[in-house]
């Protein structure tokens, strides 16, 4: 088996199985502070598997939580993107005419503005929360599924078996669903992938910025955040927050490039 | 069954990127034809000749500029390549089935239709919930052939529907054809630049060049005594066997 799928596959299922039962692999409450003398930023040892932070609070156990909060804001955020790229995208290539034009200069006009700008001034006018965040990184991230899936609606709109249902007269809607969409999948699904590392990088930087999930709330990006002010002398506040994220984006690209070269072998050697 | 007069379809694409002029590709350049009910017309030519562009203006996917069609009936077309005409997420029931099943025909008789055509296309009754990819050329043409007159069409197009096809396997399809006709009554239209294969299907044969038909003859007519002087020329390219 490729090695890149079954090491993305081992960290991400361990991340999700932590992220299910963080309650009972946390062993100690994610927001209990201990201030009584020598509790703080405590190394790591067998009673603190990551140590503790500044407030003496179990950095294993708000790391288990805060998985929760970095998948679910992943997964969701594509969610919502998905169904926006793909609804756009969608008509945009099947109908093409003006109705394409509007979408795609919209399209253009999103891609304009970097886009953890414009994340981070609708968060300034929505207030920062999860909930916040994981629409605000789907609303923002959908124009690049947008135009793969035109692409591919472009391609596939001229196909034989289109026609032949088109002749039959086979509605426009059940062409789109059953003969278009289905053949277009490959792709998107691989662009999904690559898009939940990004999203869940996304809310990390938020959350280090204190626009995303706010403290005391564990997220992987507050716990780095608050961590930066004892780098020095508590390296696990920072280390261990920093690998997750990067493990976890890392896994999500190396499942997503397997995927697109068993999609697209022609791709291989490639870059994006 | 099928009269069409006067039909003109032109394509126009822009010479330069800042549309200096423009080029015109006169894909059917004032056609008329007509085709009695059970009868096959083939209309025979090179490529480009507008064969495939009057196919889609029969079909209605491409709207002419100018002209009047008239069918009398339900109308289903066969495409060359098997591979591209059937959807490869789509198992061989719902391929067939789709056209009645956007009909609201009722399950159960989906299924005796489904079943009797593949009898008629001969086709096991156990291809059912296999794929396209599973089956070979001549496999893929009689499930669209089966497809195409699964909802009992008036007309069928059938455009260069052995083309794409291994010569052993061509004369089996052909022949299935010829059947279906007698069984079913068809009016069949026939495209190909084989003009072998359209004096063996046809009843009478058009002969396009450049977007006209130059010539309209009965197919025993157009091979013994051929007036125009292309139709000379095509038959002359033919090999002698």
């Amino acid at each position: 088996m490729n090695f890149r799928i079954l090491f993305g596959s081992i960290i991400i299922a361990s991340m999700a199985l932590a992220a299910i039962f963080a309650p009972s692999i946390a062993g100690q409450d994610p927001l209990k502070t201990d201030l009584s003398g020598g509790e703080c930023l405590k190394a790591p040892s067998l009673k603190h598997l990551m140590g503790t932070d500044n407030l003496g609070r179990d950095v294993f156990s708000r790391m288990a939580y805060g998985t929760r909060v970095s998948l679910s804001v992943g997964f969701i955020a594509v969610f919502i993107s998905l169904i926006l790229g793909v609804v756009f995208g969608a008509v945009s290539g099947y109908f093409g005419g003006w109705v394409d034009n509007i979408i795609m200069r919209t399209v253009e006009i999103v891609y304009c503005f970097p886009t953890l700008f414009l994340i981070m001034i609708i968060i300034t006018f929505m207030g920062p929360s999860m909930i916040n965040v994981m629409i605000v990184i789907g609303l923002t991230s959908w124009p690049g599924l947008a135009r793969l899936v035109r692409a591919e609606f472009l391609s596939l709109r001229e196909r034989d078996f289109v026609l032949a249902a088109k002749v039959q007269g086979v509605s426009n809607l059940r062409i789109i669903f059953r003969h278009v969409l289905p053949n277009a999948l490959g792709p998107v699904f691989v662009s999904a992938t690559l898009s939940v590392g990004t999203a869940i990088l996304s809310e990390s930087s938020l959350s280090f910025l204190g626009l995303g999930v706010q403290i005391p709330t564990p997220s992987w990006g507050n716990i780095l955040s608050s961590g930066r002010n004892y780098m020095d002398y508590a390296w696990w506040l920072t280390l261990f927050p920093g690998m997750a994220i990067l493990l976890t984006v890392l896994s999500f690209n190396l499942i997503g490039e397997s995927l697109r070269e068993y999609f697209d072998p022609r791709l291989v050697g490639r870059g994006n | 069954m099928i009269n069409v007069s006067g039909l003109k379809k032109y394509y126009y694409k822009s010479r330069t990127f800042l549309g200096g002029g423009t080029d015109v590709v006169k894909a059917v350049d004032g056609v008329s034809f007509s085709v009695a009910k059970g009868e096959t017309f083939g209309l025979v030519g090179e490529s480009g000749s507008g064969k495939s562009t009057i196919a889609k203006l029969l079909t209605g996917i491409v709207k002419p500029d100018s002209g009047d069609i008239n069918i009398g009936g339900d109308l289903d077309i066969v495409f060359q390549d098997p591979y591209s005409s059937l959807n490869p997420c789509m198992n061989v029931k719902n391929i067939i089935g789709e056209s009645l099943y956007i009909r609201k025909v009722k399950k159960d008789e989906i299924e005796k239709r489904i079943k009797d055509i593949l009898s008629l296309v001969r086709l096991e009754h156990s291809v059912l919930k296999k794929y396209p990819h599973q089956f070979s050329g001549g496999e893929r043409q009689r499930i669209a052939i089966a497809r195409a007159i699964v909802r009992f069409p008036a007309i069928v197009i059938l455009d260069e529907p052995v083309s794409s096809l291994d010569v052993s396997i061509q004369a089996g399809i052909l022949n299935l054809l010829k059947d279906l006709q007698d069984k079913m009554g068809l009016t069949y239209l026939f495209i190909s630049h084989d003009l072998r294969v359209v004096e063996f299907m046809s009843d009478h044969i058009g002969v396009m060049k450049d977007g006209r038909l130059v010539e309209i003859a009965g197919s025993a007519e157009i091979y013994e005594d051929p007036k125009h002087e292309y139709t000379k020329h095509l038959l002359s390219s033919i090999p002698r066997l």
